[in-house]
């Protein structure tokens, strides 16, 4: 026949693109020839979620440049978002691709570091909590109210570190318009949530419990505090309605993560910590001026029984990978990419006991791999620690998204 | 096995390539491809079936995948032979990057489902993880960019060249 690779009709080359898992292969394949370029959206349609990249604080040569770590080719990609390199950013999640930026003003900034696509979400002034915002209180801007009615007051600081523990969204707010954010906040663990659109943040009225974590899934919100007790919000209607499942206690008090497994189950991820007093590491000549302050030891997970309801001890994941920390917690099968283990959870560091010092903590972040079949933890092998500053944000997962 | 036997009177087609080979064909094999199906269905068994797109060897090797395919005469394929089938397709596109283009082509043109996702997948499978110009190598694609298209497209998505 004579054809060439470059004539085959659109269709087939529309098929091959579409057999491309990875959006790097995708962004290639438009690249070698005009013909291939133009039989192919700009956008993947159906392109699978992809393996998260770990988003590193180091300094890059380029200031406006940050790295992103490649688990499964083991490549570092520099995007250029200024938005998170500037000094006295936070991040304060990671969800379908793109990261909820904080930074001393009360602009709350959704970005995607892979198309730099920004929107906004209604500013911190605007939070239920919030009785008054004024520029000129330097140093306490903020005028709070707390859940037994008191006043206290934040700076800008303050609210961009330890306002907002995690925000989760319902999907990627450029692929649905009608998305939902819900947020946990640091001081009681509240929950407030905007829809796109609002112009402000509302409570999710729930009788109160410290809630740790929070995942969409199955159209709905469910958020887990320390005993196991999960949330299920519904915030699709005019006002939300909430119900509680309170699951047989869990004991141990680390602290608790929800993951979808994928599976079409709802895990529970509980995280040990122990304190580390602030001392020498002599034992790494490497790191031997840091300081831990916690750790991380061990993980247990469960799996929830609806029929109980109860949670039920998972003793292997299987082929699954989880990924927790200030990240919107989600899992991928091993076997779908490269270089990756099985049975694993990649975890980063969200400094649940440091809220408020943010700037001054010492030591080194708390991140690895822990492996589920022996209980051991293996450092990321691409985090290269920085023993004489610590940065002023932790490593956190991103799923590059193109939409 | 009275049943078995008045199924075994398979009836036959002819198809003729492009270069006027000629392949004799059990009728239900071919219809895995909906071309061929609805030509049998439009009534054009009684003579040769031409195959004007596929040369002789190309033929040859789509009436291969014809056998393998073929609806089994019990209607239920048990999940052992389904393995065997998978590592048969895995053998069966581990070709040249040539026939790869003739095969693919031969599957769009005689819309052949199965065949067309296998080939396209393995033609994915050669596209991961090489960088453009290595495709091009393995393909023998000449780049048509301009160089300026070329650096205009990059600069976007540098992350993905590195």
């Amino acid at each position: 026949m004579a054809v060439d690779w470059t004539q085959l009709p659109r269709e087939l080359l529309e098929s091959i693109a579409g057999k491309l898992t990875i959006y790097a292969d995708y962004l290639r394949f438009r690249a070698v020839c005009p013909s291939w370029r133009s039989s192919v959206l700009n956008i993947p349609r159906n392109l699978p979620p992809q393996l998260p990249w770990l988003m590193l604080p180091q300094v890059q040569t380029n200031p406006f440049h940050c790295a992103f770590f490649d688990l499964s080719t083991r490549k570092l990609h520099n995007l250029d978002v200024l938005e998170v390199t500037s000094q006295g950013t936070h991040c304060c999640g990671s969800s379908h691709g793109w990261l909820i930026v904080l930074d001393e003003s009360p602009a709350v900034l959704l970005l995607n570091p892979l198309t730099r696509a920004r929107l906004h979400l209604p500013p911190l002034s605007t939070f239920p909590n919030v009785v008054s915002f004024n520029y000129s209180e330097a140093g306490s801007e903020y005028a709070l109210r707390d859940v037994s009615g008191e006043i206290y007051r934040l700076s800008l600081r303050e609210m961009r570190d330890s306002f907002i523990k995690k925000v989760v969204l319902s999907s990627a707010p450029l692929k649905n318009k009608n998305f939902i954010a819900l947020a946990i906040l640091h001081r009681f663990n509240i929950l407030v949530y905007c829809k796109s659109g609002d112009q402000s943040w509302s409570f999710v009225h729930v009788a109160r419990f410290p809630w740790e974590d929070v995942i969409y899934y199955n159209d709905l919100f469910y958020t887990v505090d320390k005993n196991g007790a999960i949330a299920v919000c519904d915030l699709n209607g005019a006002s939300p309605t909430v119900s509680v499942i309170r699951p047989p206690l869990q004991l141990g008090g680390g602290l608790q993560y929800l993951v979808n497994s994928g599976d079409d189950e709802l895990l529970l991820v509980t995280r040990y910590v122990v304190h580390v007093d602030l001392q020498r590491d002599d034992t790494d000549p490497y790191v031997s001026c840091v300081f831990y302050c916690y750790k991380t030891v061990r993980f247990e997970v469960f799996r929830m029984n609806w029929s109980e309801p109860r949670w039920e001890r998972v003793t292997s994941l299987g082929d699954r990978m989880l990924f927790i920390g200030e990240n919107t917690s989600i899992s991928f099968l091993a076997y779908d990419f490269r270089g990756c283990l099985g049975n694993c959870i990649y975890f980063t560091d969200d400094c649940e006991f440091y809220d408020g010092i943010y700037d001054c903590f010492i030591g080194d972040h708390d991140l690895g791999i822990f492996k589920l079949w022996d209980g051991s933890i293996e450092p990321l092998p691409f985090y290269q620690r920085n023993p004489h500053s610590r940065s002023y944000w932790a490593p956190i997962w991103v799923t590059p998204n193109p939409c | 096995m009275s049943s078995t036997l008045c199924c075994s009177f398979a009836k036959n087609v002819t198809l003729r390539s492009s270069d006027g080979q000629t392949f004799e064909v059990e009728e239900a094999a071919a219809q895995v491809s909906q071309t061929i199906k609805r030509m049998i269905e439009d009534g054009c068994t009684g003579s040769v079936i031409p195959v004007p797109n596929l040369t002789g060897p190309v033929l040859a090797l789509v009436i291969e995948y014809f056998k393998k395919h073929s609806p089994p005469s019990d209607g239920c394929p048990t999940a052992l032979l389904e393995m065997e089938i998978k590592d048969w397709d895995a053998k069966f596109v581990a070709v040249d990057n040539d026939t790869l283009l003739d095969l693919t082509l031969a599957a769009h043109y005689l819309e052949i489902q199965g065949l067309l996702d296998l080939t396209c997948h393995r033609v994915a499978d050669i596209l991961n993880d090489n960088s453009v110009e290595k495709i091009r190598e393995i393909f023998h694609i000449k780049n048509d960019f301009t160089p300026e298209e070329e650096a205009e497209e990059r600069s976007k998505i540098q992350w993905a060249f590195e």
